[in-house]
């Protein structure tokens, strides 16, 4: 009975921590802590270009 | 039900390797630590699961993962001349049948251990596989602790699930090893990324810390209890509040106490004296028999060596009315009880200076960033405690390497190749300089400092100076670059 519910709990935490892996953004790439953050800039539209909107 | 639910498990991992590779290298240390074709009845106890997976997480590193990242380091060189070594003393060792059957699993532990730190070169990776081997080993603990708390415990009895008392399931073992990963489960408590330090992740990881204490009582080991204490002196050099800590760590040793078994007590009492021992004594003199066999064998005589020693044990003790009792006993083919005369018996003079260098190297690498990070906060907060933590885990692994022979335990090379990747790292992202006596430093001339070549006739026609040629190349000096530039461009 221990036996088994430490088994469960333990490869439960594991599947969980594997998901995790799969999902997580930077496993391969570690994100830019830089601290600059630049706003993207969207063309405007050319209709709105036009009528000066 | 055991057999399907573990193959289960297996298949999951491997179907979600294939989508992040990394998983496989998770995959092979659960493989390592947890062995599951042990704990099987029969299905896994076949396959060979860990050449299966060490395939995949080199196949895996090939296809899809960075190699810019990965530097070869000295520790990686250190550990490859090892491995040599062993390669060369099982080839004439002096029991070359038990010999190769040690070769077998040891050239796997450190051949992974060569390869894991190119795998690690960003921070969920190494919080991953630290929670891998942290959660791999809390399969074992667990088990262990909650059998203690039923009083299912007692020297050499305590069921981990396995009848073979071998590998991480034997008890000295364990208790060693559950009492060096708590600087790691509490680290992972306060600065986890992947399981967020919670609620439910700080319940968790306490919890698992106590059934880490919990198993040097289980078993009953003195192992445990000296690593015990080791942790504890440790941890108060990491505490911000010391006095608090030594309240409660007092108050924590009061209230225990009356509540451990007698047999632990009196098993623990046995620490004092080694004379009249037969477990100590044993151990004196196979250590005596080693260093006498290695002034003769300098390169060692192989793996399981200690099979030929035949000792003579000094059991001398003083009765409770003063009386000396002499008395002597005669054993062979005792094993070392301690890794440093493992790996002198073993792998010579080479081999010890090898493996003392692996470790003494990353435990003062460890050193280092700690104190260079230490009063960093926000961003980079968390590197100091990592590096607190891994360093105490080994300090204790070595403290607990004095009375078992663990010296190629393959889960202290993981931990050695967890600081291996863990300092590359910092050395690439935190971008602090810490000390390092390897790293080569680049002077490539102008090359950083000046525009590009083909914008330097512009540069010279603005300024009036002449276009320099092969001068880029010269070395720069290492005090005042800009100063040193500046004067040339006016020259």
């Amino acid at each position: 009975m221990i036996d088994t519910f430490s088994l469960v709990l333990s490869h439960l935490l594991m599947f969980i921590l594997a998901v995790k892996i799969v999902v997580h953004p930077d496993v391969n790439t570690e994100p830019d802590v830089s601290g600059r953050h630049f706003k993207q800039v969207i063309p405007r539209a050319r209709n709105e270009e036009d009528t000066g909107a | 039900m055991r057999d399907l639910f573990l193959i289960g498990f297996l298949l999951s991992l491997f179907f979600l390797g294939f989508r992040r590779p990394f998983i496989f290298v998770c995959g092979y240390v659960y493989i390592d630590i947890v062995s599951p074709q042990r704990i099987s009845y029969y299905l896994l106890s076949s396959v060979p699961l860990s050449l299966i997976f060490f395939f995949l997480c080199f196949a895996g590193w090939a296809m899809a993962d960075d190699k810019t990242k990965a530097k070869f380091t000295v520790r990686q060189g250190l550990m490859i001349a090892l491995l040599l070594q062993c390669f060369y003393t099982t080839k004439t060792a002096d029991f070359p049948v038990e010999a190769l059957g040690k070769w077998d699993w040891v050239w796997k532990a450190l051949v992974f251990a060569i390869f894991l730190p190119v795998t690690l070169y960003t921070r969920a990776r190494f919080e991953a596989l630290l929670a891998m081997i942290l959660l791999s080993l809390s399969s074992i603990i667990v088990v262990g602790a909650a059998k203690t708390m039923a009083g299912g415990g007692g020297y050499g009895t305590l069921n981990l699930m396995v009848a073979n008392n071998t590998g991480l399931y034997e008890g000295s073992i364990i208790s060693a090893v559950a009492v060096c990963v708590i600087p790691l489960i509490l680290f992972m408590s306060r600065h986890g990324t992947i399981f967020k330090p919670g609620i439910l992740t700080k319940v968790y990881c306490y919890s698992l810390c106590l059934a880490c204490a919990l198993i040097p009582v289980g078993t009953q080991a003195r192992t445990g209890l000296v690593c015990l204490a080791m942790l504890v002196m440790l941890e108060l050099r990491a505490a911000k509040r010391r006095m608090l800590y030594i309240a409660i760590v007092a108050a924590i040793a009061v209230a225990a106490v009356p509540m451990l078994p007698k047999s632990y007590t009196e098993r623990m009492n046995t620490i004092q004296g080694y004379k009249g021992d037969a477990s100590a004594g044993t151990r004196l003199a196979v250590w005596k028999w080693t260093l006498d066999y290695v002034s003769e064998h300098p390169f060692g005589g192989g793996f399981m060596v200690y099979l030929q020693n035949k000792i003579e044990i000094d059991l001398t003790y003083t009765t409770a009315d003063g009386t000396l009792v002499h008395a002597k006993g005669y054993d062979f083919a005792r094993a070392f009880h301690n890794s440093y005369f493992e790996m002198l018996g073993e792998q010579g003079y080479p081999g010890l200076i090898l493996f003392l260098l692996i470790h003494l190297t990353g435990i003062v690498r460890m050193e280092i960033i700690y104190r260079e990070y230490r009063k960093d906060e926000g961003e980079h907060g968390w590197v100091s405690p990592l590096a607190s933590a891994l360093q105490h885990a080994h300090l204790i692994y070595l403290m607990g390497a004095s009375f078992v022979g663990i010296a190629f335990q393959p889960f202290i090379y993981e931990i050695v190749a967890l600081e291996i990747g863990f300092d590359q790292y910092v050395q690439r992202n935190v971008r602090k300089h810490v000390w390092t006596p390897f790293r080569v430093r680049k002077h490539r001339g102008y090359a950083g400092q000046l525009p590009a070549p083909e914008t330097q006739p512009v540069l010279a026609a603005e300024t009036g100076a002449a276009p320099r040629g092969p001068e880029r190349d010269r070395p720069l000096p290492r005090w005042g670059k800009q100063a040193e530039i500046d004067r040339r461009r006016n020259s």
